[in-house]
């Protein structure tokens, strides 16, 4: 029955019951499009990141540490083997691959300039990292080919079938020098990419750099959510083989990641209370003014014998139903908004981007839930006060009033 | 001047109220008004007590004290003997709800709920369970005459209809003391007599003790006892049937 009651005096004043249901649908639906632009922002952030790292990178105990000196630090023949060795026994992992990282000076004719080098596998490429925008990608059994960025082709002047020339330290630490044929040029989405990458066949990083050793093994899993589990199992055996090699995930590899997440969900946290407030205060008038009308019926339902805490939970009854019908409402105002922002074609252009990117709203069951909680929650603290104040009434100062 | 109101000829078993040397005091700024300057009341089952005086001159006050719900500043109310203000406000909510039927001048009723869920409201408070609270509701609002109006609300019905609700939600717990604050003073004249012999019906038919604050002469018609406040004070009283 107090449901019943809850219900119908939630119903009884229409024109209030509107305006609360469109605070609180307002609220809801915003917070639920903010949301889903964030989840499908760091989605996104999650997706490229997984993408430029892998699920987990496997290299030489001292690799990460000693920035510095990176080529004393490689995994020759023996060790690689070793750990794909452990890689093949686990279901989860549906590739890897060895890279061998390097810095040089690229030049073409009188430019020059600084270049971070990728060696890699071309028959077994388990990352995209870019797009090929002119020329062609690497293929099996190139050798003494290149592929580099966009921003770099075009301050050096090359394109796809010009040669340049890589300046480069051995791992001995002397001098060595390459010519190599741009086969294409890439498109990198960061300018930082695009404007100092490239990427060679791992042979030819390795003539350069004159070892036969790689610097780490990039590992593919089958979903992202096993990459603790699997990682988890592979530092164990890992320290049981005691190959002296250490295990990275790729959230730990890219530093920047949980900053940026962490300013993405920062900024959801701070419009989550934002529009808690906003609706708390403005359900609290509401509230407030509704349960003042209904003092005197207080009054008769104390006299008749209804105890405090009922009146007090019948209130607070008005406040949930407000909060769990606005906020469906709520949901499908944010559904609304998300169509309407999905078909848009709005971008926008993120820090270091060199292309828009499209702004889209996520829309999943899942975005719904804080929507939804701030929705009850808001309602809910909104009541407390105005329902306590209520039945904390004096019966016969309750009855009193007119 | 205080005196004792009690309705001799019965013993004390059947005492359903009884109030000692009431006072209540109010403050407005400087000046204190009392409104019950030490009244002494006792109502048995079976009684049904007019109360009347002018305005002001405390008999809402005396009623409240009665009913549970005011506090006097001085002074002591029994309820089936049990001294109220040994109570906890969830005790007395407790009390109000098994042992006093309220009836007031405004109906007050619920404007969401139907007449059968109004009277059925106490029932649910006493948590009685769903095929009692069916037989008793619909048993009452047979007697009461509202046998086509049980799905209504309020807004759609008379105010004899509206008091004839009240009267009904005051009974339904089986109470055997009713307190009435003027219960028509806003019915005509043959909706009054209507409601009244309701009331008296109850009161020989049941024993339902009914104490009545009115201002309306008709009123007294159906008491068997009288009893004027003035000033605070209860002054006369007169035996009837």
């Amino acid at each position: 029955m107090g449901l019943r009651i809850a219900l119908r005096n939630v119903l009884r004043n229409p024109r209030r019951t509107v305006l609360s249901l469109v605070i609180i649908s307002l609220g809801t639906g915003m917070l639920f499009a903010v949301s889903g632009f964030v989840s499908f922002i760091t989605d996104g952030i999650t997706e490229s990141t997984v993408e430029q790292y892998g699920n987990l990178q496997i290299a030489d105990i001292d690799l990460w540490e000693r920035a510095d000196d990176r080529l004393v630090t490689l995994m020759e023949g023996e060790r690689v083997e070793q750990v794909s060795a452990l890689l093949d026994e686990l279901p989860d992992v549906t590739g890897y691959a060895a890279n061998l990282t390097f810095t040089s000076q690229i030049q073409k004719g009188s430019e020059s300039s600084l270049l971070f080098g990728v060696g890699v596998d071309p028959a077994n490429r388990i990352l995209a990292g870019y797009e090929i925008a002119r020329g062609e990608d690497l293929k099996p059994g190139d050798r003494g080919k290149i592929v580099i960025g966009r921003l770099l082709a075009d301050n050096l002047g090359v394109e796809p079938g010009d040669y340049v020339t890589l300046l480069i330290a051995t791992v001995n630490g002397s001098f060595n020098t390459g010519r190599l044929q741009v086969a294409g040029v890439f498109r990198g989405f960061e300018e930082f990419i695009e404007s100092q990458f490239a990427y060679v066949p791992i042979e030819t990083a390795q003539l350069l750099l004159n070892t036969t050793g790689v610097d780490k093994l990039v590992v593919s899993l089958t979903d992202l959510d096993r990459t603790e589990p699997v990682a988890a199992i592979l530092r164990e055996r890992l320290a049981s083989a005691d190959l002296g090699v250490e295990l990275r995930t790729w959230d730990v590899l890219a530093t920047q990641y949980e900053q940026t997440v962490s300013m993405f969900t920062f900024i959801l946290g701070a419009v989550s209370l934002g529009i808690f407030i906003l609706v708390l205060f403005s359900i609290l008038e509401v509230l407030t003014m509704s349960f003042l009308e209904r003092t005197r019926e207080v009054g008769t339902l104390r006299a008749i014998g209804t105890k405090r805490h009922h009146v007090f939970r019948l209130f607070l009854s008005e406040g949930i139903l407000l909060g769990i019908f606005g906020g469906l409402l709520g949901i499908l105002v944010g559904i609304g908004l998300g169509f309407a922002v999905n078909h848009s074609g709005m971008g926008w252009m993120p820090p270091g981007s060199l292309e828009e990117v499209p702004i889209l709203v996520k829309m999943s069951p899942v975005s719904a839930i804080t929507p939804l909680i701030i929705a009850m929650l808001s309602t809910l603290v909104s009541a407390i006060f105005p329902a306590w104040h209520s039945a904390r009434l004096a019966v016969v100062d309750a009855l009193r009033t007119q | 001047m205080t005196n004792e109101q009690t309705n001799p000829g019965k013993d004390a078993a059947s005492v359903v109220v009884a109030a000692t040397q009431l006072r209540k005091h109010y403050q407005t700024g400087a000046e204190t008004v009392e409104a019950l300057r030490g009244v002494d009341f006792r109502a048995e089952r079976g009684d049904f007590v007019v109360i009347h005086g002018p305005s002001g001159s405390g008999k809402t006050t005396f009623l409240n004290m009665l009913g549970c719900i005011d506090y006097p500043t001085s002074g002591a109310v029994e309820i089936y003997g049990q001294d109220v203000a040994t109570l906890s406000d969830g005790k007395l909510a407790e009390l109000r709800r098994d042992k006093i039927g309220l009836v007031f001048q405004t109906f007050n009723l619920m404007p969401v709920l139907s007449t059968y869920e109004n009277i059925e409201y106490p029932l649910l408070l006493q948590n009685v369970p769903r095929p009692q609270r069916r037989e008793r509701v619909q048993k009452l609002i047979d007697a009461v005459g509202l046998t086509n109006e049980a799905g209504r609300r309020p807004n759609k019905l008379s105010g004899g209809q509206r008091q004839r609700v009240a009267l009904a939600r005051a009974l339904i717990t089986e109470t055997h003391f009713v307190l009435a604050d003027e219960p028509t003073g806003n019915l005509d004249t043959e909706t009054s007599k209507r409601i009244m012999g309701i009331m008296k019906s109850l009161n020989e038919n049941r024993d339902v003790a009914f104490v009545v604050v009115t201002h309306d002469p008709m009123v007294g018609e159906f008491a068997r006892r009288t009893v004027e406040i003035r000033d605070g004070l209860l002054s006369t009283v007169t035996q009837g049937g």
